[in-house]
Formats: structure tokens, sequence, C-alpha cells
């Protein structure tokens, strides 16, 4: 949060505490689901406002690029607010894994078919209805430019497999 | 704050991105970004977790480290000094005695800055044994400032939350250090440190 850093540690320094705390109702239930409280601190409102800012809803099929900590925080976001399809790209197998273990629909950006044919695999037509970008500056290219840093890439591939009047969410983490 | 200085183009250097527009006019998208707000929505996923609708931690793979557990919990004392300040000169990281460890305990000061500065490092040149060699040459300083000050009080390097105290240990021992001294979260300096 801005130049304040951390916020999973075991002590935190919080400014302004009087007026950003979260107060759990009760310590007892909140121990016993304090891994999952932690992150209220920062992956998982970042990811769930991607979902939110693309307008994903019950039987969205939405597709989130990025299977890092906010792509997966979006991605469980998006089966919260009801999606039908959630589907994840990413380029490392192990993080498609994680994403395919809890629900999600993946795809490998390293083969060399497009983004669209391989939603088309997923659901019928190379197209979603809504589409999150967890990826961020740094983003590579797709196939054979996997090795390849190309910042813009993943907002056109975004566009591209978005349908018309589809919703883009583009979520901040610094 | 936009920019991206290491960027492989121009535009991403100034923090533009060469996006296609055109297409999402002609699609009518919807774009959305900003920073997240997050007070908009902690009190309802908070709900949503305590009521056993959302499970976040397991979808991200959180695991705990339990820091404190592998490390041998040590109190010691600010008065501690070395027997030889000719160790120190000479060294202190390859030596491994009663005495360094004391010089050690007893003297790093400022560790919030240490750290601070550690991470900038790292962050510039991505070069974990840069960070290494960083982290000795400061505290080589921190003990040879002992030796001549007499002023030190505190503790070594601070960290911030359990990786950065795994990620130094493992530097330091890498290095060949055999031990130091790690204030804990919260703990005002003069207070004991945790030790390996």
């Amino acid at each position: 949060m801005g130049g304040w850093v951390g916020g999973q540690a075991e002590y935190v320094m919080v400014p302004y505490a009087d007026f950003n705390l979260l107060r759990f109702p009760d310590k007892g239930r909140a121990m016993a689901k304090i891994k999952d409280l932690t992150l209220l601190s920062d992956i998982v409102p970042t990811g769930f406002h991607g979902a939110v800012t693309a307008g994903v809803g019950p039987g969205s099929i939405v597709y989130v690029a990025g299977a890092g900590p906010v792509g997966l925080a979006c991605a469980v976001g998006c089966q919260l607010l009801g999606a039908a399809v959630v589907i994840v790209g990413d380029m490392i197998p192990e993080r498609l894994a994680q994403a395919k273990s809890f629900g999600c629909e993946v795809i490998d950006l390293k083969k060399d078919a497009t983004l669209g044919q391989q939603i088309e695999q997923i659901v019928g037509i190379p197209e979603v209805e809504c589409a999150v970008d967890c990826v961020g500056f740094e983003a590579r290219g797709h196939g054979k430019d996997a090795v390849v840093e190309r910042p813009a890439t993943v907002l056109n591939s975004l566009m591209t497999v978005t349908q018309a009047g589809g919703r883009l969410g583009i979520p901040d983490f610094m | 704050m936009t920019d991206d200085p290491g960027g492989v183009d121009d535009a991403a250097k100034t923090g533009n991105l060469s996006i296609r527009i055109g297409l999402g006019w002609a699609k009518s998208h919807v774009f959305t970004t900003g920073q997240c707000p997050v007070m908009r929505y902690n009190r309802q996923l908070m709900h949503a977790i305590l009521y056993d609708k959302f499970h976040p931690a397991k979808a991200v793979n959180v695991t705990v480290i339990r820091w404190t557990k592998r490390l041998k919990v040590t109190r010691i004392s600010i008065k501690a000094r070395p027997r030889s300040s000719s160790s120190i000169r000479t060294g202190w990281w390859q030596r491994r005695s009663v005495s360094i460890r004391a010089t050690l305990l007893a003297f790093c000061t400022d560790g919030a800055r240490i750290l601070c500065s550690l991470r900038c490092f790292a962050r510039r040149h991505h070069n974990l044994l840069a960070l290494s060699f960083l982290v000795l040459e400061i505290a080589r300083f921190l003990v040879q400032l002992l030796c001549f000050g007499k002023r030190i009080r505190g503790v070594a390097v601070r960290a911030r939350g359990p990786g950065d105290l795994d990620r130094i240990l493992r530097l330091i021992e890498s290095h060949g250090a055999s031990y130091w001294a790690i204030d804990t979260i919260g703990l005002p300096t003069r207070q004991p440190a945790y030790c390996r």
C-alpha cells in the first residue's frame, strides 16, 4: 500500500489504523481461518476487484490472464461471484496445476495455438464474456514468443478474445 | 511510479502501452483499471470467509512459515563485547567462536534501515549474491564500528517477514557466516534477539 511494505507478517504497522482496520467479530473463528483472512490485506481484494470491474456475475465465462497470486485470487473471486467457467492462462505448469486444483479451466500460453483457439476448445467459441489482466507490465509473448517480453500483449490478446460489449478488468497491484 | 525504466521498449519505459485501442473501440469494450479500493470489499469478503463460502488461501496455496521454530532462540546481553578486536579486522565471518557471536549480537544498530536499502538493491539488480555480499559488508562495517565507537546497542538485521528472515539466513550461511542476529518485528532494539 503506497510506501508501506508488507501486510502478511506477524506484526505490521498500520497507518491511520483508527480508520482503516477491519475488526474481526470473533477472535476464535478468525484465528481458525487466519490464512484466508490474512489475504484480505492484499491479493484477494485486488483480484476480486479485477473480477468485479470485469463485470463477472452468475453464469459468466471469464478469462483470467496470469495465474500468479493475484490471478489465482481473481479466479477464486470469479467463482464466488458465480462465474460458470473460469479460464486461467499462464506459462508455468505448476501455476496452471494450482488453478486446476480448485476447478478452473487452464490454458498453457506456451503452446503455439492461439488464445482464441484454446478458448474455443474449452467453451466452443473463441470468445469470453469478460476478461481480467492479472499480469501487468512484465508480460511475455504467446507461443514461440513466450521468451520475449511484450508489455502490451496481454491487453491486446484480451481485447481479441473478449466478445463485443464485454468488459476488461485491469486491477492494479504494485 | 507509472514508468518502467527497465522496460523492453521505449513506450514501456515511459509507462505507455502499445495497445490496439482501435480494436477495443470497435468492439465497444469497457476497460476499468486503477488501484483496488480494498475497503470496498474487505467486510463482505471477510464474511464470505468466516461463513465458509470463500477459501482463497487454498486457491493460492498459502504456506505459513513458522520461522521461530526453525531458529534457536538465544537471550543475549547488550553488554556482550568481542574478546579480540583483531578477529574482527581479519574477517569475522570466517570464524566460529563465541566471542564473535557476542560481537555480532551486541553490535548492529539500525536494522530496519539496512533491510530497506537491501531491498532496493535487490530489486534493481535481481542478484542475490550481490545482496549477500552487501549484507556482509554492512555487518562488517557495523562490527568495526563497535570496536572503535563503543556506542552500539541493538541487533543486526530486522526482518519484516518470514521470507526476509529465511532469505537473509540462507544468504549469510551460503557465505560462510556461522552466527547472526535478527531482531524480531515489533521488538525494540534493546530487547533480546533471535540468534542462530
